[in-house]
């Protein structure tokens, strides 16, 4: 079996990288999943969960990613991510207090505020949860 | 009266030696920054070459121009200039304001508009001194860049220049070479000269040759991914410029410390001749004295 190479940058550090079997992204087009031997694919991401499969076992990776860029070629992963956070790194009441904020924000409806900032912000949120919630099961 | 030279010497060195462990503090302050900032930089490097490496297959292949590359005739100009929110770096701000003030005065002198965008006290206070036009200023970052900075700094650059507040801007900094030498520099960041997209180091030309599917399309990405990549080119532009500055700093306070200690060598050799001479002074007018019995 062929593995992938995954390497998740960010602009501050290198957030992972590691050998894995198959990569779940959240790409703009809807979630893709990369298995060995993928086409080479350019695309960008949405905020969301990347699920990492780290091998045959079952055995696998959440983070969460804010949005970005991925690049696979040759049996390698690359993904640019503005922000990429494992269950470990995210901070539960940061998160909901962020989701909270955003909710409020979309709840009014005048010109003034940023619709789509607080629509990314939500998704943000959702997605760090997300990773918590699933880690926990 | 002998002896008053010594105590006065005495008094010196004190003032001196107190001196010295105030610039040794500060070397090694500076030196832990430079550290901490080095790293940062190696670990922003791998970010900052995938990015300019798909941005280098893009604008190779696309052939929708984005209006980043736009080039217009240059009514207004931006300077963003880069300098420390502190002193004793040695020439390290002197050395940037003379570049950035050359190449504005230039730009004036043109008819252009310029206006300044500084980051760092020394900048601000400056140009802002001399009645240059401020367009913003960020007195704020400490010698810290962090990839929000980036995005303020950087987010302001791509929106003006869109939006058409300026027709070209450019960035005065200085280059980090080595631990001695740090290189002021001014670039032009907007419009994006297409051969201005530094090469990265191509570890394979395989990979580099591939055909891409594109998704959505090459156009879209492009739109995202240009932004982008100028935001994280102004943001390793401070993280350089910043690490330049503690770079100066830790070298012109190891040599402020080397002069205080050159210099109490120096005291403290001639207070003890003094020292020395009083005492045979002394020695001379008792062995006077007792003769003349």
């Amino acid at each position: 079996m062929k593995s992938l190479k995954v390497n998740i940058v960010t602009p501050e550090k290198i957030a992972w990288e590691a050998e894995a079997v198959s990569v779940t992204l959240p790409g703009s087009d809807g979630y893709l999943g990369v298995w060995a031997n993928h086409a080479p694919l350019v695309t960008g991401l949405v905020p969301g969960v990347i699920t990492i499969k780290l091998n045959e076992g079952g055995q696998s990776k959440l983070m969460a990613c804010s949005g970005g860029f991925v690049e696979i070629s040759a049996n390698a992963v690359n993904i640019m991510s503005d922000t990429c956070e494992d269950a470990g790194e995210i901070d539960a009441g940061r998160a909901k207090a962020a989701l909270e904020r955003a909710k409020e924000r979309l709840s009014i409806s005048d010109a003034e505020t940023d619709k789509a900032r607080a629509t990314l912000a939500k998704e943000r949120a959702e997605a760090r949860l997300e990773v918590l919630d699933l880690m926990e099961r | 009266m002998p002896g008053a030279g010594v105590k006065i010497l005495n008094k010196r060195i004190r003032s001196v030696n107190s001196t010295k462990q105030i610039t040794k503090a500060m070397k090694m302050v500076a030196a832990a920054k430079l550290n901490r900032s080095q790293g940062k930089m190696l670990a922003a490097r791998p970010y900052s070459q995938k990015l300019t490496k798909l941005v280098e297959h893009l604008s190779g292949s696309a052939d929708g121009g984005s209006p980043l590359f736009e080039v217009r005739e240059v009514k207004r100009r931006l300077f963003v200039v880069v300098t420390s929110d502190k002193g004793l770096c040695g020439s390290y701000n002197m050395n940037l304001i003379k570049l950035a003030q050359k190449a504005i005065d230039a730009s004036v002198a043109e008819g252009v508009e310029t206006e300044i965008l500084s980051v760092g006290k020394k900048a601000g206070d400056y140009f802002a001194k001399r009645d240059y036009t401020m367009f913003e200023r960020h007195d704020d970052y400490n010698g810290e860049a962090t990839a929000q900075r980036g995005q303020q700094v950087g987010g302001a650059v791509v929106d003006t220049f869109l939006a058409g507040t300026f027709d070209e801007v450019r960035l005065v900094y200085a280059q980090f070479v080595s631990m001695m030498t740090q290189q002021p520099v001014d670039q032009l960041v907007l419009p994006i000269a297409p051969d201005s997209v530094e090469k990265a180091d191509d570890e394979d030309e395989e990979v580099a040759n591939l055909d891409y599917i594109w998704e959505p399309g090459q156009a879209e990405l492009f739109e995202v991914l240009l932004p982008l990549y100028l935001r994280n080119r102004v943001f390793m532009t401070l993280m350089e410029a910043f690490t330049s500055e503690h770079a100066a700093r830790m070298t012109s306070m190891t040599a402020a410390t080397d002069n205080a200690g050159e210099l109490i060598d120096a005291l403290t050799l001639q207070r003890n001749r003094e020292r020395q001479a009083a005492i045979t002074a002394e020695l001379l007018d008792i062995v006077g004295g007792a003769n003349a019995l």
